[in-house]
């Protein structure tokens, strides 16, 4: 494969490349990368929670209990950046990421959180419907969508629209509110145990007939899950999420009609569909290579992995998250993290360009998020109480090594650079290499992959 | 010339405008500069769940100081009001605003089904919404879509954007001074890009709106750089964080400001532990703040064009915890702050503390309420494309 293609190919389907992947990864296929990927599932220690009776502790207990939740989220969180920022199953991280923006949830608990990532983990290029039906079934999204208090007697909507609008068919596609009734009633005493456990409350559910997209029967969860792949509509929307967040946010409908097509055929096989869009002819055209805006995790990881940047406490990735908002495990809402252009303002926008300088001149970022609540606004000088805690390592003699011989303009921008900067960099003298690579990578162009 | 370059040439610059006669000085005042003739909201957020109980205090309710032995405030030691209530000590500049008839204080403002999580409830405060429903725009956000043409037509004094300035269209600016963002871009790296950017043609696609994005923010800089010509030295404001903010902003405002909307949020109210400490010392900040605050908007002129609206995410529990503190409640009190208000004082009845809801105040007014009528009386704009629900005017405002 040549080089602009593998710097493409990984742009997306990953974090980025440095010479010596590309190096190794033109010499094999993408079907081939992909057989070579392992599945990393995540693991923290939560053993305090095994056993635990949540109804039967104090107040006091409880309080003790969420703060130890946030702690853990935190530790499962930057587990979760390290293993972004350190993989080499880069295609299997990138879908991971994806599929938590597809199947947006807030998640607080941090056993629930595990159990959410890691069915998303194993099924991330397996089976589509495998994948819904595991987190339909997760207690984060139980608790999230309310399928706890969906009850025979008093049915709750919210997880059977949502289902429906923003994880299979899309608002209003071949669906009608009298056909969201019915799919509630489906789910009815769908649950989970303290532990995260599924469990169906038979008394909750509602065992009578339903008619579902005109057919009628008594249905269950999974017939629902079952009633909805049958349609190929479904396809047709998971195919034009997958293209607007792979291949380019503007749909070409052909293509996207050609992808819905092999994926329906091939039953939901999430492989063979991003193995297919690898080998199109059309997803290196011109129009498709650096048109996308990364979202602030491809950014941080992306230029994390190029100069093996480490975090030097356990806040400074969670702090990043929040400046640039987008916090693992803690999409906005429902509809989930923004996407493209919906991430760059006069706000974010010179922090973006900034932030590669600062955090490779001294590993320290004179930034603060928004204060937590129980913060003290009189205590030490608050100013620049983060700016302190935020450390990061970074390491320019890797990057140089990684990336011997390699024409950076390439590197960083495939080769698609406005004529203006092309000047800029071709009529200036760097005082060193570093300089050279920083002014890059302060460019607009590096917003984008 | 104009008036005030006259001012400002003729007779003293620096010095100030002390030994301005009184004609120049009245001449000042009334409409120099056109963009004073406009409405501005400055929106003071206290943040982590003001108890509003010990800020506005039920002196005589025995309720109260049953439920709060250890830290009640007792009634000798407030401010009184009138026979049910009376003020923290905490707020004796806030009083003078009070006595003046410049305050109005809303009792049990909130909203239905509410959440005592800090961040679930600043997010519906923010987005207005109802509490099952989450949104990606504030309320001024889309305020600022339908009617405002630039970011700078709502800042906030801080280093990130709150969730309410947040549109679909356009987002507020987050600033912590006038100079630190053309600060930023003014070094030879951006210029150069910023220049070049400006020469040529932008395409329609993301690269093209990267740069855009950046040509308007440096114009926002360079406003903000530009505009802001009143530096004095903020002496009569606290040297704290809040102090300094409404500082900015009265600066800002007493400038010629383009803006309709300045934000600044006061952090550090979550008092589960050791409150009166704690808030009794954040009352006062915010007291000789927001007084400082209104007395330069008074001698500028500028204060009958300005309202002040406060408020927090949720108020606290009746009953305090066992560590001398509270945890989080429900409804609140709210205060607004402006010349000519209709129904200045306490606008309606205490906290009602016979009838709790889960040990907490129930809401009798709805937050939305409020903003709607900031947008419709205040700003003189339809707010059904910003709030859904359609409320009665509360004919405060």
């Amino acid at each position: 494969m040549e080089i602009k293609k593998v710097i493409h190919l990984y742009n997306r389907f990953g974090f980025g490349v440095n010479a010596a992947d590309i190096k190794k990864l033109s010499n094999i296929s993408f079907e081939k990368k992909l057989e070579k990927e392992s599945i990393d599932t995540l693991k923290i220690d939560l053993s305090e929670y095994d056993g635990i009776n949540f109804k039967g502790l104090t107040e006091n207990q409880k309080r003790d209990l969420r703060k130890a939740s946030r702690t853990k989220l935190i530790e499962l969180n930057v587990l979760w950046m390290k293993q972004m920022i350190s993989s080499k199953n880069i295609v299997q991280e990138k879908m991971n990421l994806f599929w938590h923006h597809h199947f947006s949830c807030i998640i607080k608990n941090p056993v629930y959180a595990q159990q959410f990532t890691n069915i998303i983990r194993q099924n991330a290029t397996g089976d589509f419907k495998k994948l819904l039906l595991e987190i339909s079934k997760s207690a984060a999204m139980i608790d999230f969508l309310h399928t706890k208090q969906n009850k025979k007697k008093q049915p709750n909507e919210d997880f059977a629209r949502e289902l429906c609008e923003l994880y299979t068919l899309g608002r209003d596609q071949e669906y009608t509110e009298k056909d969201i009734q019915e799919i509630a009633r489906c789910f009815t005493g769908w649950n989970h145990q303290f532990s995260g456990n599924f469990f169906i409350n038979k008394k909750q559910h509602d065992s009578g007939e339903k008619t579902i997209f005109g057919k009628t029967g008594n249905f269950n969860g999974e017939d629902v899950i079952d009633l909805i792949l049958e349609k190929k509509a479904c396809a047709h929307f998971i195919c034009k999420n997958i293209y607007t967040y792979f291949v380019n946010p503007v749909v070409n409908q052909a293509h996207v009609d050609e992808l819905a097509h092999v994926f329906y055929s091939n039953d939901y096989d999430i492989k063979q569909l991003i193995v297919y869009i690898a080998n199109s002819e059309w997803f290196y055209a011109d129009e498709n290579i650096l048109t996308k805006i990364k979202s602030p995790i491809e950014f941080i990881v992306g230029l994390s992995r190029q100069f093996k940047i480490e975090n030097t406490s356990s806040r400074s990735w969670i702090t990043v998250q929040r400046i640039f908002s987008q916090v693992l495990f803690q999409p906005p809402n429902v509809k989930g993290w923004k996407v493209n252009q919906e991430w760059i303002d006069s706000n974010s926008l010179p922090l973006r360009l900034r932030f590669p300088s600062i955090i490779l001149s001294n590993g320290e970022l004179n930034i603060d998020p928004k204060p937590n609540y129980d913060e003290n606004p009189y205590e030490g000088k608050s100013q620049n109480k983060f700016s302190k805690r935020l450390g990061f390592n970074y390491n320019w003699a890797y990057f140089f090594e990684q990336n011997e011989g390699i024409d950076f303009k390439q590197l960083f921008f495939n080769n698609k650079i406005s004529t203006q900067v092309e000047q800029f960099v071709e009529n200036r003298k760097f005082d060193s290499k570093e300089e050279e690579v920083i002014q890059l990578i302060s460019f607009p162009e590096y917003q984008l992959n | 010339m104009k008036r005030r370059a006259f001012v400002k040439n003729t007779t003293l610059g620096a010095v100030g405008t002390l030994f301005i006669p009184q004609f120049l000085r009245s001449m000042d005042l009334v409409g120099l500069d056109k963009r004073t003739s406009f409405k501005k909201l400055v929106v003071i957020q206290l943040s982590g769940g003001n108890d509003g109980l010990n800020t506005i205090v039920p002196i005589e309710n025995d309720i109260y100081h049953r439920l709060r032995p250890k830290i009640s405030v007792s009634k000798t030691d407030t401010i009184k009001i009138n026979d049910e209530l009376g003020f923290n000590p905490a707020l004796e500049q806030f009083n003078k605003l009070y006595k003046d008839g410049l305050v109005s204080v809303i009792n049990s403002v909130g909203y239905p089904n509410p959440n005592r999580s800090h961040f679930r409830s600043m997010d519906i405060w923010h987005t207005a919404t109802n509490s099952n429903e989450y949104s990606k725009t504030g309320w001024l956000g889309k305020y600022m879509d339908a009617y405002c043409d630039n970011s700078h037509s709502m800042l906030e004094i801080d280093s990130q954007l709150s969730l309410s300035l947040h549109g679909n269209i356009r987002n507020g600016l987050a600033v912590k001074n006038s100079f630190s963002l053309h600060k930023s871009l003014n070094d030879n790296y951006f210029r150069h890009i910023i220049e070049s950017a400006e020469a040529s043609d932008l395409h329609e696609d993301n690269q093209g709106y990267l740069y855009k994005t950046l040509i308007q923010t440096n114009q926002s800089a360079k406003y903000l750089a530009k505009t802001h010509t009143v530096k004095d030295n903020n002496l009569e404001f606290p040297k704290s964080i809040l102090g300094t903010k409404l500082g900015t902003i009265s600066q800002f405002i007493r400038s010629g400001f383009g803006t309709q909307v300045y934000y600044a949020s006061h952090n550090g109210f979550d008092s589960h532990v050791n409150q009166r400490k704690s808030q009794d010392r954040l009352l006062k900040d915010y007291s000789d703040s927001v007084y400082a605050f209104v007395e330069s908007l008074k001698k500028a002129g500028e204060f009958d064009d300005t309202l002040i609206l406060t408020f927090s995410e949720f108020g606290r529990r009746v009953k305090e915890n066992g560590s001398s503190g509270t945890d989080h409640g429900k409804a609140n009190n709210l205060f607004i702050i402006g010349n000519n208000l209709k129904k200045p004082g306490i606008y309606n009845e205490a906290a009602d503390l016979n009838h709790l809801d889960d040990g907490d105040i129930a809401h009798k007014i709805d937050f939305r309420n409020i903003y709607s009528d900031i947008i419709t009386e205040w700003f003189g704009k339809d707010s059904t494309k910003i709030i859904s629900t359609n409320f009665n005017s509360l004919e405060i405002i």
